[in-house]
């Protein structure tokens, strides 16, 4: 069914079309929320309310400026960093001085864990680090953007994801290890 | 770009390589449970207009509504028109006795006692139906004693052949025995007398309504009997009548074979009903009724669970406790609900590894259907009100199934709820169509001869089962209580 067919089927609020668009998108949104939620059932209730904000806010869908899949991404996101605003995420104050250009490569040793192993370990890391690595690594905002959306300071934001990373390969190196 | 600009590229292209676009794993670890669809799709129907699909009986009861409120005014409206139309009757068959009355003694005092042609042409027309005080009713046994000096009036009549009003006095004591005048017709026998011909001139546009249109020939008018529509004996031999109906009922689940273990208790819960029907009456006893009704059935199963905790499968939650998540399949009377439990332990708390902890789960399962029923219905009564015992068969076809929010209550100290999901059994699992007879009382009362109200009970009971497995069958029963408008076509 193309995305065309999708949008105007859910704004008719035809379930049937509404239950297609999650079945189609469900499974990369729910790989998105098992990312920044602290276990499964924390991911569920992100991609419930992820969900719902897609269909309440589908009209404001434009296909001319991007696709389906990318739209209902970024919605999805967005109601996850405000579950996580309203919690109150913790950063650890920024010392520039902590802060080294020299990061360890962790590129050979995370070619070898799983994609569940990968989850398992980033839902293991604080939520302030959790929300920047995911926030830069694997969406692909700028530290800049980063600050934006949490409103912390960029500095903030690169000592987090650095202390992220740093977390994350102890842990990897932890993992192959046993 | 700098070098470390460039691994984190490498390193964001690995991450987004591994995690995404990934296939369903087979321990379902990145997948969600379909307690989040259900979910969804309950707050999705609570915020979204109500689909077509869903509203037609609504709708169908709601032009059927409609439709027997136009037909209640204009049955008034007759009525109000009839009602008027029978005291304008009585008052023309009032003023036609007195006008007898007065005809016949002015007859019996200018007739001659020995006048033969007199007393045929007295005689001979035709008796018409009179009230009770009439005393014309055998005109040859009236006694006429006619003396010239006494009968002093004349008798005015007018000739209606020609159309001339012509006056012709008689003589004190005479009697023109067949004056050509009074015969307008070939018949001798008919004429016309001063009653009907007084009638005739001041009562010209009643005369239509009553049925009489050429009136030349006539003898005196018939006077019309009119009644009431309802009458004791009326009755038609075929009738058939529509109505509408809403009540209430308890469905509950009859399970036959071995009842889960797991299932400490249902409970039935009261929900709507509605339908339109159909009744053919054969006489004023017998009908056959059909027509579609749709009700829900509402269960509240109770279940108590005892799950073995587990400390490998727990997550440390931000408010320090730790989180370890179940999955179960409650059997229930209409399939298996899936069902996702995430108990949290209080931190500090130890709990055994293997020590069970007892919970207990309601979950209210609702399924909706649409019946068609096929009744025999025996109705006795008297005057307006009838009694009717029903017994007939149902045909039912599963709409659909559905869960409320559970509640979930654990028994251990250190462990509570974090979170519960229920999803719902797929509708296939169900038979599409079951079958229940249905046994049932009903009290009429009937408002006009149109419209009715009726109050009824009954118990329906499956003989089909609506779910079937290894080790359980489910027939529904329900009790059920409902009022209702008929409307009489006749």
């Amino acid at each position: 069914m193309t995305d065309e067919l999708l949008v105007n089927g859910c704004l008719r609020d035809d379930a049937r079309y509404q239950q297609a668009l999650y079945d189609k998108y469900k499974g990369e949104m729910f790989m998105v929320c098992l990312r920044y939620a602290k276990n499964k059932a924390e991911a569920e209730d992100f991609l419930q309310d992820g969900f719902m904000q897609v269909f309440r806010d589908l009209r404001q869908f434009d296909a001319a400026k991007g696709s389906l899949q990318g739209w209902v991404r970024k919605v999805v996101v967005n109601k996850v960093l405000q579950h996580l605003r309203k919690k109150k995420l913790q950063f650890a104050g920024a010392d520039v001085s902590d802060f080294s250009n020299h990061l360890p490569n962790n590129e050979d040793v995370l070619s070898m864990l799983s994609a569940k192993e990968i989850v398992q370990l980033i839902q293991q890391l604080p939520d302030g680090y959790r929300v920047v690595f995911n926030l830069f690594m694997v969406e692909g905002f700028s530290h800049q953007e980063i600050a934006e959306q949490l409103g912390v300071s960029e500095s903030t934001s690169k000592s987090q994801l650095y202390k992220a990373r740093q977390a994350l390969q102890r842990s990897v190196t932890e993992l192959i290890s046993s | 770009m700098s070098e470390e600009d460039k691994k984190t590229e490498e390193i964001r292209d690995l991450l987004r390589k591994k995690l995404e676009s990934l296939p369903p794993a087979d321990d379902g670890w990145n997948v969600p449970s379909p307690g989040v669809w259900s979910g969804l799709s309950e707050e999705l129907g609570a915020s979204a207009k109500p689909k077509p699909k869903r509203n037609w009986v609504a709708r169908l009861a709601t032009i059927i509504a409609a439709l027997l409120v136009i037909l209640f005014w204009r049955e008034c409206s007759n009525q109000r028109q009839l009602t008027s139309l029978q005291s304008e009757v009585k008052k023309v068959n009032t003023a036609y006795n007195k006008l007898e009355e007065a005809c016949n003694e002015r007859q019996s005092a200018a007739l001659p006692a020995d006048s033969n042609q007199a007393d045929k042409a007295i005689s001979s027309p035709p008796k018409t139906p009179t009230p009770a005080a009439s005393t014309t009713t055998n005109r040859s046994s009236a006694k006429r004693t006619a003396t010239s000096n006494q009968f002093q009036q004349s008798i005015t009549r007018k000739d209606f052949t020609d159309k001339t009003a012509k006056s012709i006095e008689m003589e004190p004591g005479t009697l023109d025995p067949a004056p050509a005048t009074f015969f307008s017709g070939t018949n001798p026998t008919e004429f016309e007398t001063p009653a009907n011909l007084l009638l005739k001139q001041t009562l010209p546009d009643l005369l239509p309504l009553l049925g009489i249109s050429n009136f030349e020939n006539k003898l005196p008018i018939p006077k019309l009997d009119l009644h009431l529509p309802i009458s004791k004996k009326a009755s038609p031999s075929f009738q058939l009548i529509a109505s509408l109906n809403a009540g209430l009922a308890l469905t509950d689940n009859r399970l036959s074979g071995q009842k889960p273990a797991i299932i400490k208790d249902q409970k039935a819960l009261l929900t709507w009903r509605t339908g339109v029907g159909v009744e053919a009456a054969f006489n004023r006893h017998w009908s056959l009724i059909s027509g579609m009704d749709y009700q829900h059935s509402r269960i509240e199963t109770q279940y108590q669970l005892a799950v073995p905790y587990r400390h490998n499968g727990e997550t440390q939650h931000d408010d320090g406790n730790f989180d370890n998540q179940y999955n179960h399949s409650l059997p229930s009377g209409l399939g298996n609900y899936p069902a996702q439990l995430v108990l949290t332990r209080t931190n500090g708390v130890d709990v055994q590894e293997g020590e069970l902890i007892n919970l207990d789960l309601k979950v209210k399962q609702q399924t909706r259907f649409v019946s068609l029923p096929l009744q025999l219905r025996y109705g006795f009564g008297k005057h307006r009100w009838q009694f009717g015992v029903r017994a007939g068969v149902f045909a039912n076809h599963v709409l659909g199934i559905s869960s409320e929010k559970p509640k979930l209550v654990s028994h251990h100290g250190a462990i509570h709820e974090r979170h519960t999901s229920i999803g719902n059994p797929p509708l296939s699992d169900l038979k599409n169509w079951t079958f229940d007879y249905k046994l049932g009382l009903d009290l009429r009362y009937q408002l006009t001869p149109r419209f009715g109200l009726s109050f009824a009970s009954a118990y329906q009971r499956g003989f089909t089962p609506v779910y079937e497995d290894a080790l359980v069958k489910n027939y529904l029963q329900a009790w059920s209580l409902g009022a209702g408008v008929q409307y009489f076509f006749r």
